[in-house]
Order: C-alpha cells, then structure tokens, then sequence
C-alpha cells in the first residue's frame, strides 16, 4: 500500500492542489496510520504557533538605531536658510561670471580695435611708398585737369588772396584805402553793445 | 535656540508665518520663485539706462594759460560723440565744436570770421589718401584733433565708466610764406586708447600733450538723473526772479533746441575799444564754451522754491584764474600760498531765448558772476539781465560794466585787501560774446 506522508505534510501547509486532496481522503479513509500520520503532523504546527507567539526575543548583538530628531520649528527655519543660501550663491555665481564676461567684452573690443589700427597702420606704410613713387613719377601733366585750368586762371585771385592775407596778420591802423574800403562794405562781424542802468538786476553794488 | 525662542522673534516670525509657511513645504518652489525675483530686479535695473543723461565735457588749455575752451555734450547713455580742437596758423587761435563726423577739411563754417574768399585747393599729405582737399582763406589751420569718444556702461549703478577715445591728428608740417596749393603738407597720425574712470573725475590725455606741444586736453564723465536736470540758484532771489519773468515773457514754439555759444573775453584796456579791430593776440584771457546746458526747472535752495519753466533755459558756469593787474598789488601777494584758491572767477551765465523769427533769435542773457572766491555771501558783483538779437554766424558783444568793489579779509593767517577798480577793472575792458550755430527740433524729450 502506498503511503501519502509527502501529500499529508502538504495538506497540513496548505499547499496540496485541490485533486490531491480528494485522492487523500479516500486513503485516509482506508488507513489508520495515516490518518495517526496526519494527527501527530496537525499538533505539531498548532505547537510550534503558540511556541513562537509566546517566545521573547533577546538578539545576541544589540544594535543601535539612530534616534530621529523630532520635525520641530527650528529644523524648518534652518532648512529654509540652507535653500535661501543655495539660491543666493547660484545667483552671486551668475552674477560673478557676468561680469566676468563684460569686462572681457570691453577687453575683446579694444584688441579688435587694436587690430584694426595695426591694419590701418600697415596700410599707411605701404601706401607711404606708393605715394613716394608717385612723387618720383610726377610731372605736370598728371596735375587734374581742373587744378591745371584754375592754376592758369588763378593768378590775379592769388595775389588778391595773398594781400588780403598779409592784411589780416598787421595792424588795422596800417590799413590802406584800398582795405578800409573792403573792411568797411563787410557786415560788421561782431557787434558790441553796452550795459545801461535799466539791465541791472539789482541796484548797482558799490563797496564790500 | 534660546534666540529663537524670544518673544519678539516669535511674533516677527508669525506676521510672515504665510510665506514661510509655503517655503517650508515647497522648498524647491521657492528657490524658483527667487530666482525669478533676482532675474526681475536685473531686467528692471537695465531698464534704467533711460532714466539717466550723460555729460561730456572737455576742457583744452594753453600753455600760457590764455585760451581755454570748453567742449560740452549732455546725451543718451549710449551717445557717440564727435568733435574736435583745432590751432590757426600764425595767431595759434583755439577753436572747437562738438559736431557730428568731427573736423571736415572742407566745411566752410569752420573759419566762422575771416573773409568770404574760400576757396578749394588741394595739399599732399603723409597718408594713405594722395591728395586732400581743403578749403583755405589764409588763415589755416595749423594743427587739427578730430575725436569720437564711445562710452561704454555695463552697470548703471557703477561709480565708473570706461570710453573708447579715437581719432586723427592732422599736423601742418611743411610752413612756408608762399601762398601755393602744393606747399601745405599735413602730416596724419590715428590713435585709438581705452580708458576707465570715475564719474565726475577729470582726466588728462597725455597722448593729445605729445602731440599739441604746450596744450592739455582733458575730459570729464557725470550721469545726470533726469529727475534732477533743473538749475539750482543758492542765495539770489533777484537772479531767480529774473530768470522767471524773462521765461515768462518767451514765445518760442515747443520742442526747439538751440545750440547757444558763450565767450568770456578778457583784453587790455589799451587796446582797441571794440572787438572788430582787435586782434586776438592782444587778448589777455579767452573762455570759450559751444553748447550750453539745456533745462526747464529752477530751483531756488534759500526758499525751497521749484518751479517748471514754460520754456527751456541754457545755462553754463565759466571758471577761470583771477589776476591782479596792479603790479605792486600782485607782488604783495606773491607767494601767499591761499592765493590760488582765492583768485579763482565764476560767471553764470543764463541765456533764455525770448523769441524766434526764421535765423535771429531775440534772448535775454542773465550774468551773474563772482570775481574772487571768498563764499562768504556778501554780495559785490551786479547780476546783469540784457536783451539781444542774434543773428546766425554774427556773434554779439556784451561790453561787461567796470563794477567798484572791495575785499577785506584773513585767510590762513594771509591777509587780503583788494580794490576792484584800482587793482582790476581800470586795467582791462571785459566782454560776454553769445552767439547761436543752430536751431532743432527735438522728439519733445
């Protein structure tokens, strides 16, 4: 005869499937000692549930668990400041590499003005010997055709222009008619005119 | 934790209890939300470059301390400015604007006096550029700075502000008595320098010394709040009253801007009377300035008094040494060591233009001046108000009165006694000269 000690162990976990347990019942039915089997298996798992609901535990190595502090009103406060001073010191940082990065704009424009000079300062010398060149290979026909025509017209105007010149740098006194009458059909450039009584503010204020 | 448990802070604490309440559950949120507020403030502070004008002023000397001219701009933060300085040949005349583009070789308004036979001509020179032309009527120009100054203000709360200064100087090297188009040669120099300097601090160019021997040049920043652009009079109720009843009695059409020009001329009584014959060498000190300083308010600090004017007023303050022209008199104070405190001049000019007919302006010019620096008060000097008619390139002369007043006084254990008519006035003959270049119209700004 077979034995169902496994199937009794797995009834008595509750793990035996539902088709098991049908065939179980009907050996139970047939043999005694399974069925003491099954009793001695019943009062062992109701002994050991109330071995284990009664047992004190003692572990052999206490440990220490951290004591949480208690949410109180000043560890808000103090968090509060701590995001205060992190979103403070993003912004000094930000600000920090602003000006940062506009002292270097100012810096970076006067190297690129620098560097335009110096461009500049090339091409100067370069144009000096062209135009040293060019004074070599003068001659009168390159004059422009309208400096040539007034250089042939311009000699009465020039010596006007060189007299009235001379005129400006001596003494008024030393005018001759010819420059008094120019002087006086000229409208007078500069017209003087005096303080009288009525344009004081206040009466006229003599002594300390 | 005692601190935190005082009464006071508790109660601090709960009347912000709502904000603190939402920073402390929602951290994260509120590093956001600060965030924001920072990037806020910094838009809203670059937002106030507009709330601000920005003063230019460059003062040229020369050596023998007998010119003087000043160059002023009131602008936008981010304004270019353009002008420059230029020495006559022969008389070694000072001249300056500051004019858009700078110095123009061919621009006849530069030589304003002289005589109308301009004419062009061409000069060699040492530049890149064969030939320039000029226009010339005999009284050329010897030595030429042409500028533009680019500020450049990244924080407007900054006590500081730096400026890019480029430009060309033309110098006349080949002189000759001979009056040919091809014996004038200039000589060109370009110079590009970058500068960082406080606000309202002069600073001396030493590059523009090396090239104009005997001549300085130095320039000076200022921010102007355009809350506070009014003229303030301390402690002359005449002066302000008078400046009110001459803006009173304007008729000029809005939003005009007149680019007014003073001159304080300084010459020998023994010389010509008027200043038609006499040459600028015999002057004994000139202060030029080419636009004035536009306002609309006044405000008179002694009685708290401001006022909005219907129309708007140009004011400049010209400063220049004081000088005895007593001989005895100046050896006595020598070497006093107070001295150049005290011989220190203050004209204040006002000019408010009363009317405006196609190019001649009627304004009333108001003097008001202290010729030694004693702040104590005492009122001396006459303040002056006179009604003229400018037309455009004919400046007007104000022959200045010869004032009797006297100074008494210890400075330093120094002791002064100065009589203005005997020691000053009988020796010398002043004038205001005012003139106008040109009339605008502005956005109403």
């Amino acid at each position: 005869m077979k034995h169902y000690e496994l199937e009794i162990s797995q009834f008595v976990d509750n793990e035996l499937p539902e088709h098991g347990r049908k065939e179980l019942f009907v050996h139970l039915a047939e043999c005694e000692e399974c069925g003491r089997v099954l009793a001695d298996y019943m009062e062992m798992k109701s002994g050991s549930r109330s071995f284990y609901e009664n047992m004190e535990y003692e572990p052999e190595h206490p440990v220490n668990l951290p004591v949480l502090p208690q949410r109180t009103k000043e560890r808000n406060i103090y968090q509060a400041m701590f995001y205060f001073a992190a979103a403070a010191s993003v912004v000094l940082g930000l600000m920090f590499f602003m000006q940062q990065s506009s002292t270097n704009t100012i810096t970076q424009k006067y190297k690129m003005l620098k560097t335009e000079y110096g461009k500049l300062d090339f091409n100067y010398n370069q144009a000096i010997k062209e135009v040293k060149t060019a004074e070599e290979n003068y001659a009168p026909q390159n004059i422009p055709n309208d400096i040539k025509r007034g250089k042939e017209k311009s000699k009465k105007a020039q010596a006007a222009g060189r007299m009235a010149y001379k005129n400006t740098r001596q003494n008024t006194t030393d005018l001759t008619a010819e420059n008094k009458d120019y002087m006086g059909n000229r409208p007078q450039l500069i017209r003087v005119v005096k303080v009288t009584q009525s344009d004081y503010l206040t009466p006229q204020i003599v002594g300390n | 934790m005692e601190y935190w448990n005082n009464g006071m802070m508790e109660s601090a604490y709960q009347s912000i209890t709502p904000i603190f309440h939402y920073f402390k559950v929602r951290p994260l949120r509120s590093v956001k939300f600060f965030l924001l507020l920072i990037l806020i403030a910094f838009s809203n502070a670059y937002a106030q470059f507009d709330n601000y004008h920005l003063d230019f002023k460059a003062v040229v000397k020369s050596g023998d301390g007998v010119q003087k001219l000043v160059l002023f701009n009131r602008g936008n933060i981010d304004d270019v400015i353009d002008g420059y300085v230029l020495i006559s040949r022969g008389t070694h005349d000072m001249e300056g604007r500051i004019k858009k583009g700078g110095f123009n070789f061919l621009d006849p308004k530069i030589f304003e006096v002289g005589l109308p036979s301009l004419r062009r001509t061409w000069v060699k020179n040492n530049f890149p550029v064969k030939n320039i032309e000029v226009m010339t009527n005999g009284v050329d120009v010897e030595k030429v700075y042409s500028f533009e100054v680019t500020p450049e203000i990244l924080n407007i709360k900054s006590d500081s502000i730096s400026f890019y200064i480029k430009g060309v100087f033309y110098d006349l090297t080949k002189q000759t008595d001979k009056y040919s188009e091809y014996n004038l040669n200039y000589n060109i120099n370009l110079t590009y320098k970058l500068f960082t300097v406080p606000y309202n601090k002069s600073v001396r160019l030493d590059f523009f010394c090396e090239q104009f021997n005997d001549y300085s040049f130095s320039v000076k920043f200022n921010k102007i709040d355009k809350d506070d652009e009014y003229l303030s009079i301390q402690n002359n109720r005449p002066l302000f009253e008078g400046i009110e009843q001459s803006a009173s009695e304007s008729s000029l059409p809005p939003n005009v801007r007149i680019e007014f020009g003073t001159e304080y001329i300084r010459a020998d009584v023994n010389k010509p009377a008027d200043l038609i014959t006499l040459l600028h060498s015999d002057y004994l000190l000139t202060v030029q300035q080419h636009s004035l300083v536009p306002v609309n308010a006044l405000d008179d600090r002694q009685f708290g008094d401001k006022t909005d004017l219907p129309v708007d007023i140009y004011y400049t303050d010209l400063s220049f040494p004081f000088k005895l022209y007593n001989k005895e008199k100046a050896e006595l104070y020598k070497n006093y060591k107070t001295k150049s405190e005290i011989f220190k001049s203050n004209y204040n000019i006002v000019i408010v233009p009363i009317s405006l007919n196609a190019d001649t302006i009627t304004a009333d010019v108001l003097l008001n001046y202290t010729k030694i620096n004693l702040n104590d008060n005492i009122p001396r000097w006459t303040p002056i108000r006179k009604r003229v008619k400018l037309i455009r390139g004919f400046p007007v002369a104000i022959n200045l009165p010869k004032e009797n007043w006297s100074a008494s006084f210890t400075r330093d254990r120094e002791k002064y006694s100065i009589y203005g008519y005997s020691d000053f006035e009988q020796y010398v003959n002043e004038y205001l000269v005012v003139s106008f270049d040109s009339i605008k119209q502005t956005d109403g700004e």
